[in-house]
């Protein structure tokens, strides 16, 4: 079936049967290979991404399900707002081997939005450990990612606007890194 | 000066925007699948392998053992572990068949399709079972190992009391969160070049050699950045990059193969079950005069790394401790359950669990505070270990221990008022452990790791080392060394991708041994390095190379202080000069170490390292859940590189410790995993672990790099004792085989009141001086 989508702010189209994970379409099809499958059965957090602003499990999500959503994957996540993150991440070493890493941005900064959304405060440290709980690391013992997700929450916070909920499509051509992938999808700007 | 400070690590930037490339990520043009046809039963002989109507089966290439054109063979320590069953199987899930295609779904079900019929084998199972049968049919097993210091009977015979117990510990799966995967093709020159996730690249260049007859410069091993290791990425990926090699000759074309989550828990190694039995005399002030260990482990139904396990889990048994006379026995036994390997802290864990579970119970035996019987009997410099080596500097049980009881605030925690009904018990309890660092005995001497550096023509400093980075932190802790032994920026300096076509062989990436080690051939290459660069400037300028110096990214005259050129510049011309300016160099051991391996006598590590856990336990009366209230860690790892990836080790060390301690289990039925997956094999989350404190004693070792000792195995060997004698500190529940589940601690709890009432059955008996035991 030909699904048509936003990712990280373009839109695509793509030719695949509907039951294709989202996590394949992104990283095998698009290309987008920054998206990890740590168990395929939606029990380790690595592939999340946003779906319409919500963390998801893209193992758990046919294709079908995103036609007309808007996806943001970590290749998408600075342009989206989440750059604080990332640099705190960074700065804090909540990264060492980085397998979970992408997964744990995607849920750390749906946790923000979401907590924008519910009018509550982000920073509360055990809403921080129950948000990352679908998110599993084997190498940090979680304390550095938790201490860079509070600091990143405080960096946008600072920030003058608030990011937007879901990225405001960008314009411009194929991004050739994007294109990796020996799939058949098509991104236009 | 950059050793000391947190310099962020240098892969950061590329892995929070996704960019890093693992070897999933990588999909050449052209490129097949592999699968895997795996053994169904645990022992038995092939009677005959169908392919059965239904499938296409001339879309496939298949691959048996009769296609390796070497030997069947992937060489550890022992050479008994084949690449391929051939005729007759040793566990569920061996390899058996290898089958290929160009779409990855149609392989795995043509996989599942190929049909094996057996000769069933009677099966061991278990230890338990092992140590029953005596030895097992088919497998092989390393030598026993004995160490003896002292007069063990005068000891005993000296002791007023004589405690003994017996701990038992399970599986752990590593549960590195990138799956074991490479990819693997064949050049038009009959080389074969494989790449994937690993520690130990030239482990798989070797494995290659053997198994396709190829001398080294015919097999490239490159190790793309590895997610996450833990000991499992060391010996299984030789076998895994065997599997794609062969695909691949046989195909004709890279060959990719990356296991599921279900395939990589229950087709790889684990953590070897071990049960340890301690028997230790002690005279009415609580010091140790004797001890007796008996140490048993499961080492899988091939040895692979077990003589090693083994050998590094008896050295340890003593402890942090000093024994007048001391007996430590250990024996490995096959199973025909997948082959135990390599994990974090390599059968030290196991030991440490015995031990200081068992300490703690000596205390409650004699009425003694924990603090005050490890203080006691704790090494200090100049005491010998259990294997007559004699500690000089850098002995810091005792700094450690002290560090962590403050910081914990462990004793006005170990006073809490009992809790009301209905209220959790909270405990606290504290472990006390060593670790050495880099190979035992003389093995980093035949070692001699190598490692090169090249002064590229833009003035920055390549470090080529086959050490890789699995998240613990190679690529930024080397450029730090050298960086400081040049007085050069951070940012001038970066490691090479590990490609044994370019880099030399420095070893596994194991053992503590990289910064230590490795690392300390880094900072020794670099003072090189640096000395030539300041030698051409003088010839280039005049006066002394002592008149230079280096700073930053510029050469500055000391006398005028001024810059008289940046690196940059000194760089292209000293290239131009003398061509590619690239030093080479290998390890030296300290001369002074001496080590019998045949006795297990002397110097068994250049250095231990030591460490000291407080963990605060909060019990549910009515479930019995645990859950860890607070972590406090104190580390000597010496010169502490980088501070923020040195606690990144240890607060990861413990919560593998925590998962070991609480909750991590592997279920069997039949030489099956019945849990391989992340619903039933449960490890730590964000909600489960508390905050963790992790502090370093700095006590600097001499012959490491600026002082530094090795750290990534240390921080695994204390929460999983703490925990449990945490529990038995809420509770009075002696729990003595991990992990403690609910239903274990029920258990124990229940057979503790059965023993109160019999008076009996209490797994640490004591004895009385004279008593039979
Ligand atoms: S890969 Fe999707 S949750 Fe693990
Ligand atoms: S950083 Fe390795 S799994 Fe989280």
């Amino acid at each position: 079936m030909i699904v048509t989508f936003t990712i990280n702010g373009r839109s695509c189209q793509i030719d695949v049967p509907g039951d294709h994970r989202l996590l394949d379409v992104l990283r095998v099809n698009l290309g987008l290979t920054g998206t990890k499958e740590g168990c395929g059965e939606g029990e380790c957090g690595a592939c999340s991404v946003l779906l319409d602003g919500q963390v998801v499990n893209a193992c758990l999500i046919p294709v079908a399900q995103v036609d007309g959503a808007q996806i943001v994957t970590v290749e998408g996540l600075e342009a989206a707002g989440g750059g604080p993150l990332q640099e705190a991440f960074v700065a804090l070493g909540a990264a060492q081997c980085g397998s979970c890493t992408p997964g744990m941005l995607m849920s750390a900064y749906g946790h923000f939005l979401e907590s924008l959304r519910n009018g509550d405060d982000p920073q509360d440290r055990e809403g921080i450990r129950h948000a990352l709980a679908g998110n599993l690391c084997r190498c940090t013992g979680y304390q550095k990612i938790i201490d860079a997700v509070s600091k990143g929450y405080e960096e946008l916070a600072r920030m003058p606007s608030l990011p937007p909920a879901a990225p405001a499509p960008q314009t411009g051509h194929n991004d050739p890194s994007h294109g990796g992938g020996p799939g058949h999808g098509s991104l236009t700007g | 000066m950059s050793v000391g400070e947190s310099v962020a690590r240098k892969d950061g930037p590329d892995k929070v925007r996704g960019l890093t490339r693992y070897i999933d990520d990588h999909n050449p043009a052209g490129c097949w699948f592999g699968a895997t046809v795996r053994s169904a039963i645990p022992h038995g002989r092939i009677k005959n392998i169908s392919f059965p109507k239904g499938t296409r089966w001339d879309r496939f290439v298949m691959a048996t053992a009769k296609a390796i054109p070497g030997r069947n063979c992937v060489p550890f320590l022992t050479e008994d572990l084949v690449l391929l069953a051939d005729g007759y199987v040793r566990y569920v899930n061996e390899p058996i068949l290898l089958i290929a295609g160009p779409n990855h779904d149609e392989v795995e079900r043509a996989a599942r399709a190929v049909e094996i019929d057996y000769e069933p084998l009677p099966a061991i199972l278990t230890l338990d079972e092992a140590i029953a049968a005596g030895t097992t049919d088919g497998c092989q097993v390393p030598r026993p190992l004995h160490i003896r210091r002292g007069d063990i009977e005068e000891g005993f015979a000296r002791a007023d009391t004589i405690v003994e117990g017996t701990y038992r510990v399970g599986h752990q799966e590593h549960v590195y969160l990138e799956t074991n995967g490479f990819i693997a093709w064949w050049e038009p020159d009959g080389r074969v070049v494989v790449k994937g996730s690993m520690q130990c690249p030239y482990y798989v260049q070797r494995a290659l050699k053997m198994l396709f007859a190829l001398p080294g410069e015919k097999v490239e091993v490159i190790a793309t950045p590895t997610g996450g290791a833990f000991g499992g990425k060391e010996d299984f990926p030789s076998v895994l990059a065997g599997h794609a090699a062969l695909l691949s000759r046989e195909v004709g074309r890279p060959v990719k193969m990356v296991y599921n989550r279900t395939e990589d828990f229950t087709s790889t190694t684990k953590r070897h079950p071990a049960r340890v039995h301690y028997r230790t005399g002690v005279d009415k002030e609580g010091t140790f005069t004797a001890c007796s260990v008996d140490f048993v482990l499961d080492g899988g139904a091939f040895i692979t790394m077990s003589p090693v396990v083994l050998s590094r889990g008896v050295i340890h048994a003593s402890g942090p401790y000093h024994y007048p006379a001391i007996e430590i026995h250990g024996r490995c036994y096959a199973t025909h359950t997948p082959p135990n390997g390599a994990f974090r802290g390599f059968g030290v864990p196991q030991v440490f669990f015995g031990i200081e579970r068992h300490v703690d119970r000596i205390a409650a035996r004699l009425g003694m505070d924990p603090v005050e019987i490890r203080r006691r009997n704790l090494l200090k410099p100049g005491m010998r270990t259990a294997t007559g080596q004699l500690l000089r500097d850098g002995v810091s049980a005792a700094e450690v221990l002290a560090d962590a009881v403050d910081r914990s605030g462990y004793r006005e925690r170990s006073k809490r008022p009992a809790p009301g009904p209905g209220e959790p018990r909270r405990g606290v309890g504290l472990a006390l452990y060593m670790h050495g660092a880099g190979f035992t005995g003389s093995g980093e001497a035949r070692m001699k790791s190598l490692v090169g550096m090249r002064l590229t023509r833009s003035g920055r400093v390549e470090i080529l080392t086959a050490s890789t980075d699995m998240g613990q932190g190679t690529r930024t802790v080397f450029p730090q060394i050298a960086a400081r032994a040049m007085n050069i920026d951070v940012d001038q300096v970066f490691v090479a991708e590990p490609d044994t076509a370019r880099v030399p062989d420095s070893g596994p990436t194991v053992a503590s041994r990289t910064v230590t080690i490795v690392g300390r051939v880094v900072q020794q290459l670099a003072e090189t390095l640096a000395r030539r660069i300041l030698r051409f400037v003088a010839e280039e300028q005049g006066g002394g190379p002592d008149g230079y110096a280096l700073q930053g990214t510029h050469v500055l005259s000391r006398e005028h202080g001024t810059p008289v050129g940046t690196l940059a510049d000194i760089a292209a011309r000293m290239t131009e000069a003398s061509g590619d300016v690239y030093l080479e160099q290998g390890y030296t051991l300290n001369p002074d170490i001496r080590w019998n391996e045949e006795t297990h006598e002397g110097d068994a590590y250049p250095v231990y390292a030591w460490g000291c856990t407080v963990v605060e336990v909060a019990l549910d009366p009515d479930t019995l859940e645990v859950q860890t209230t607070q972590v406090t860690a104190s580390h000597d790892i010496g010169t502490v590189v980088n501070p923020v990836l040195a606690e990144g080790q240890v607060e990861g060390g413990v919560a593998q410790s925590i998962g070991y301690g609480l909750y991590e289990e592997v279920h069997w039925h039949e030489g099956r995993m019945l849990n391989p997956g992340f619903t039933n094999y449960v490890i730590p989350t964000s909600v489960d672990l508390p905050d963790i404190d992790a502090g370093f004693v700095e006590n600097p070792f001499p012959d490491g790099p600026f002082g530094a000792k090795g750290l990534g195995e240390l921080p695994i060997h204390g929460a999983a004792p703490a925990i449990a004698n945490a529990i038995a500190q809420a509770t009075g529940i002696d729990v003595c085989e991990l992990p403690v589940t609910p239903e274990r601690l029920l258990a124990a709890s229940n057979a503790a009141a059965q023993g109160a009432r019999d008076d009996r059955h209490d797994p640490a008996s004591e004895t009385k001086k004279g008593e039979a035991t």
